[in-house]
Parts: C-alpha cells; structure tokens; sequence
C-alpha cells in the first residue's frame, strides 16, 4: 500500500516538475538558437568562402549532462513492453543535443570565431544506472569542432 | 562557398503525441490486457481444478503442510482434530487427511490450506464459547475443501505471481509481495464460495447436533468485533455477516432444520494463550 503511494507521489513529481523543467529549457533553447544563428556550425571539413584566409584556428566544444524524470522513466518502461516510438527519450536526446550545441556556439563566438568547421556530436550514458540493461538515467551529448577566425 | 544563416526546424525530433496521454493509455492497455489474461487464466483454474487427482493435491499440499506443522501437537489441537475426523467421515473427501493448526495469534479467522490443513487462530477459539459455535466454524472450511475452493485459491495466487513475474521481473516488490501473500497462505475466496461454505458448514452442524444453533451466535460475534463499515464488504472477498445470517437462515427455513440447546465447550480451549498484536488484526473465516 505504501509503495503504491510513494510510486504514485514519485510519479506526479516527476510529472510536474520534468515537465516545467522542459517547457522552460525548450523556450530558452529556442530563444539561444535564434540569437546563434548568424554563427554557422557545418560538418563538413572545407567550408570556407573562396578567397576567405584563416587568421587562427581553436578546437571548441559544448557538453550538456541531461536526466529523464521518474514519469518518463516509467513511461518509457511501458513502452517497452508494447514498442514503439518512445517519445520520453526522444525529448531528452533532443533537449542535449541542441545544448550542447548552443554552448559550443557559445564557446566559439566568445573567442570572435566566423564559423565552426567539422562539427561532430556524441552521446553516452553516464550515472549510476548507465550501461545496465533496461535502464537510462542520464545522457552525457558533447559537440565540438573546429573554430576558425577569417582574416578581416 | 556562401553560408546564408537560416532557421531551420527544430521540432522534427520531439514526440507528436503529449507524453501524459501516451502514458494513461499504455497504463490503461496493459492494464486491461493483464484483468483480460487473469479472468481467462482463472476460468481455465476453475475448470481444472475439479479434475485435479488426490496424490497432486497432496504433492500441492506438502509444502504448506511443513510450514504449520512443528511436530508438537498441543491437547487443544488434538481435541479439535477429534471433532473434525468425526465431521469430516461425513464429507464428500475423505481422500484428504485432514490437520489442524492452532496458531498462537489474537487474529480471529481460520483458514483451509491445501494439504488437508485447517488452520485456526488462538484469537478465534477465545471468542467461542459452545462446541456448536466450534464446530461450524470447522464445518465451514471442511466446506472449502469440499468445493475445493483452496486449490483455486492456490491457482489464482499462482496465476498472479506467474503474470507479475513476467511483467515486473522476479525480483520485484509487486512480485514479492504477491509470493509472501501465497506462501503465508493467507487464502481469500469470493463472496460466493463464502456462502457456500456456510451452508456447508451448516449442515455438517445439523448432522452433527440435530440443529443449527451456534452458527448464528458466532456470525454476530464476528459481526460485533469488526467495527469496518458495510460498504467496505463491496470490495472484501467475505459478505457482510447480515447478509451471511441472512442467507443462513434462508437455507434453514427450506432445509426445516431447528435450534436447540448448545453443548458448552471444552474449558481447555480458554487456556491458549497469545501474545498482543501491535498491527491489525485479521478477522474472518
């Protein structure tokens, strides 16, 4: 009786405040990706303008520790059972990867970069329950790449 | 190479359906999926266990058998095993070897495990105070074993441990508590079972004495000490004990059985002693 209440207070909790938390976080990464725009992030190696010449070159990165809710979790859980599109891990993949992206933006454009050449993105689980089976807890997304300032 | 800086869609990587909603009916259709698998499981039990031979019954019933029995047999327990060998020459299954345990607890219930164990708690046998009232108690759970409603007790309890097991792995709380729940043999039958086994109980009464006094008395005991309002009893697994009285004295208006004087009982069954529970006592039988 008392599991089932605490299970159902974590729940709601978890709710609540997850969904506050990601409401909040995907107003502002709109607002940052906005105002990063004009700063642009390629993948490929040769971006270059013609005729642009390099005046220094840093290698910068962006990385963002991100944690599904205890209501994603469990729902995620159920999904499991049936399969499927699992739209609570979708939201947290997507909340760290635009992070961490914006923050290596953020990094560049603090060293006066024009633009960010062969950008690369990797996730990893970290956090007590990584790496177990049938288990998320926390993503680790890291972006960097190569930041180069042209010749003025 | 010219960059022309542009926003570009970010919402194609977010789930289209709200998440609350998703959850409230993935809980709901497993939920229902797991009621639908438990009915059809429980169906397939009922139909099974009428045909279920004594010696599985018996291998069933070992285990429990072990858990009651601790080789001492106290006078209490020896005076009630008489009643109930001479009650139980008179029932349809005289395969089962019949065992009662006294267990030394102020709950006042008693219980029909599989393995021919009827189990009677101290706290039960302090509220008696005939030999009728005693022996229709006995009479009720020679009852379940006549229905054999203790093997579909055992069924269900196994269907439920199988399906959580499943869903929730071995080694969970949900799991756990249900496998206490079986081996505790805490064996709750429907409404329906109850009643039948208080007919049962009656005329094992009237065949023992010649009438049905005490049956009565002890229900509105046991009305009297559980103090849980009525509409509770919409969700318990026994009747009301009005109801139970009521249909009681149903069956004896049809079957013409009369009351008469009630034999005292044993002065020996009031020196059991048991210790004070902290908890909540358990009441019904």
């Amino acid at each position: 009786m008392y599991d089932t209440i605490i299970f159902l207070a974590f729940l709601f909790v978890g709710f609540m405040a997850g969904t506050i938390a990601e409401q909040s976080h995907f107003k502002s990464l709109k607002k940052r990706e906005k105002k990063m725009v004009s700063l642009p992030a390629v993948t490929i190696k040769n971006a270059l303008e013609q005729g642009a010449e390099v005046d220094k070159v840093y290698l910068v990165s962006g990385s963002c520790v991100v944690s599904l809710d205890y209501f994603k979790r469990v729902l995620a859980g159920l999904k499991n059972i049936v399969g499927g599109r699992i739209g609570a891990y979708e939201t947290l993949v997507d909340r760290g990867r635009r992070e961490a992206i914006l923050r290596m933006k953020e990094a560049a454009k603090k060293a006066g970069s024009d633009i960010i050449v062969n950008m690369r993105l990797e996730t990893s689980a970290i956090g007590q329950s990584a790496n177990q089976k049938n288990s998320l807890g926390s993503i680790e997304v890291i972006a960097y790449g190569t930041a180069i300032v042209l010749k003025k | 190479m010219k960059f022309t800086p542009k926003e570009a869609d970010s919402e194609v990587n977010l789930p289209k359906l709200s998440l609350l909603g998703e959850f409230f009916i993935l809980s709901g259709g497993i939920f229902a999926f797991i009621l639908i698998v438990y009915l059809i499981l429980g169906i397939a039990v009922d139909l099974t266990v009428p045909h279920l031979p004594p010696s599985v019954e018996k291998a069933l019933g070992a285990h429990y058998s072990a858990m009651f029995d601790d080789g001492v047999r106290t006078k209490q327990e020896i005076k009630l095993q008489k009643i109930v060998d001479k009650l139980s020459a008179n029932t349809q299954r005289p395969d089962i070897k019949y065992m009662v345990h006294i267990v030394k607890s102020p709950d006042v219930n008693a219980l029909a495990v599989p393995g021919g164990n009827i189990v009677v708690f101290a706290g039960l046998l302090n509220q008696v105070d005939t030999e009728n009232e005693l022996v229709f108690v006995l009479g009720h759970e020679l009852g379940h074993f006549a229905h054999r409603d203790h093997l579909r007790g055992m069924g269900r309890g196994l269907v439920l441990f199988a399906l959580s097991a499943v869903l929730f792995g071995a080694d969970n709380d949900a799991t756990n508590a249900i496998a206490n729940g079986m081996s505790t043999a805490r064996f709750k039958f429907s409404r329906d079972q109850e009643k039948k086994a208080d007919a049962f109980g009656l005329e094992m009464l009237n065949k023992f004495y010649g009438h049905v006094s005490g049956a009565d008395s002890i229900m509105k005991k046991f009305g009297k000490l559980d103090k849980m309002p009525k509409y509770v009893y919409f969700f318990a697994t026994h009747p009301h004990y009005t109801d139970r009285i009521k249909s009681m004295e149903e069956i004896a208006r049809k079957s013409k059985f009369i009351k008469g004087k009630q034999k005292k009982l044993d002065p020996v069954f009031k020196e059991l002693k048991y210790g004070e529970k902290k908890d909540k006592i358990h009441f019904g039988f």
